[in-house]
């Protein structure tokens, strides 16, 4: 869980301290992107091996939501 | 992976224009993007791009940089010993735009003249192919890189629009006796093809009239069958996993780094990707060259625009520096290449001032 927080502040370019599992990326992250979103769905592809669709990505509110599709499989 | 050597070629000048509008993008999006028009200006870094008035043409582009690029070398008509044309939106679908090239720079008629189709990945192989010309024949080679993508684009795509832009370019490769190396890769994966494509208009599908209508998609896009289509996420993704990857091995295989070469010259797909990848291959960003940031994504000639705007100021003089180039796009396809470039060669950026005043007229000068 650690380590997803830290690579998800990486991709929002903020500090790891500065988010948490409730954090709601699109309204919370000021600089958040649909280009960050994809960025975010390469990681999820990258570190945990899982495939997330744009479709499944914008059902997503939370950074927990996007954690659990990593957990999951 | 493949590595392609050349050596005993150097760059002896790069010279590029944008065309004659100049767009805000913050402005040209709110039509689009209603109030998120900064924010999506912001995330991609393109602030201005540049686009071509009706009837200005790739060739035309790309010949004015060349005349500017053999004025500023001292190169003559009859030195040239080739034409090399990346381009995917010729004048023309038939005949090629490096024959028009032949004829309006006055240059020697047995020599080789072709275009080369590709888009975002044109650079390096126009490179790579120009210099195996030099190599075999001892003379200089004309490479012009330059796309139209402003024919072939709705103005209310969502995908297209915040980031493409036109804009020609002209390098100058010459024999030369020092041993410097160039090292070249390739990438394709034709399943992505229709990632980035123009669906109507091709010998598959000739263009019928209900492909000049426009149509919405679900993507949010409204255009017709024959603009261009771009899967924003498909391209991210294609860079962002796979190129990335691909350009590490490349480093690895020639055995460079991004402390043995000097400069990053990317594709400037967007600022947002190119940062990226450039962390990801562990460049400073100030070792990255950007031109994306003011004149937008013009296809393969990001590379030479963006060669042609900072050359002169970040280079120093000879021996050569070493420089990563890397296109990547529609094809899907990739080029690489560890090239060099000096101060010494002729660098110009400049603006095409358009066909009815003075582009007609050096036209007729030269030939």
């Amino acid at each position: 869980m650690k380590k997803f927080l830290e690579l998800a502040a990486e991709v929002f370019e903020v500090d790891p301290k500065d988010i948490s599992m409730k954090t709601v990326f699109r309204e919370d992250i000021e600089e958040f992107s649909s280009l960050v979103g994809f960025s975010l769905i390469v990681m999820m592809e990258d570190e945990y091996g899982v495939k997330v669709s744009v479709d499944e990505f914008l059902e997503c509110q939370t950074v927990g939501d996007l954690y659990s599709k990593c957990v999951k499989e | 992976m493949q590595i392609f050597h050349i050596k005993g070629v150097h760059i002896d000048g790069v010279t590029a224009c944008v065309p004659e509008r100049k767009i805000d993008n913050e402005t040209s999006l709110r039509q689009l993007y209603k109030e998120e028009a900064k924010l999506i200006m912001e995330s991609t870094g393109i602030r201005t791009r540049y686009l071509a008035n009706p009837g200005t043409s790739s060739a035309d582009l790309c010949i004015a940089c060349a005349k500017k690029l053999m004025e500023g070398t001292g190169t003559k008509p009859e030195e040239i010993g080739g034409v090399v044309f990346v381009t995917f939106t010729p004048d023309r679908l038939m005949p090629f735009n490096a024959s028009l090239v032949q004829e309006r720079l006055g240059l020697s008629k047995e020599i080789p003249a072709f275009d080369i189709s590709l888009a975002c990945s044109g650079y390096a192989y126009g490179l790579y192919i120009a210099s195996t010309f030099v190599n075999a024949s001892g003379k200089k080679v004309l490479l012009l890189d330059g796309d139209i993508q402003s024919a072939y684009m709705s103005e209310y795509d969502k995908s297209t629009v915040p980031v493409m832009a036109d804009a020609g370019t002209a390098t100058l490769i010459s024999p030369a006796a020092d041993d410097t190396e160039w090292k070249f890769t390739f990438y394709t994966d034709g399943k992505g093809r229709e990632a980035l494509m123009i669906p109507g208009g091709g010998s598959v599908s000739p263009a019928k009239t209900e492909d000049f209508e426009y149509q919405d998609f679900e993507d949010g896009g409204r255009r017709r069958n024959i603009d261009i289509y771009m899967d924003g996420f498909a391209i991210f993704k294609f860079v962002a996993m796979d190129v990335s990857k691909w350009l590490e091995r490349f480093l690895a295989e020639i055995e460079e780094s991004a402390q043995s070469i000097k400069f990053f010259v990317p594709h400037q797909a967007n600022m947002y990707m190119i940062k990226k990848l450039a962390r990801k291959l562990k460049f400073a960003w100030e070792n990255t060259w950007q031109s994306g940031d003011a004149v937008g994504n013009s296809a393969s000639a990001t590379v030479p625009v963006t060669i042609a705007r900072e050359g002169a100021n970040r280079l120093d003089k000879r021996p050569e520096q070493k420089i990563l180039i890397s296109g990547f796009g529609g094809g899907l396809s990739a080029s690489a290449g560890v090239i060099t470039l000096d101060s010494e060669a002729y660098y110009e950026f400049f603006q095409y001032e358009g066909k009815k005043n003075k582009g007609e007229k050096q036209n007729e000068e030269i030939s």
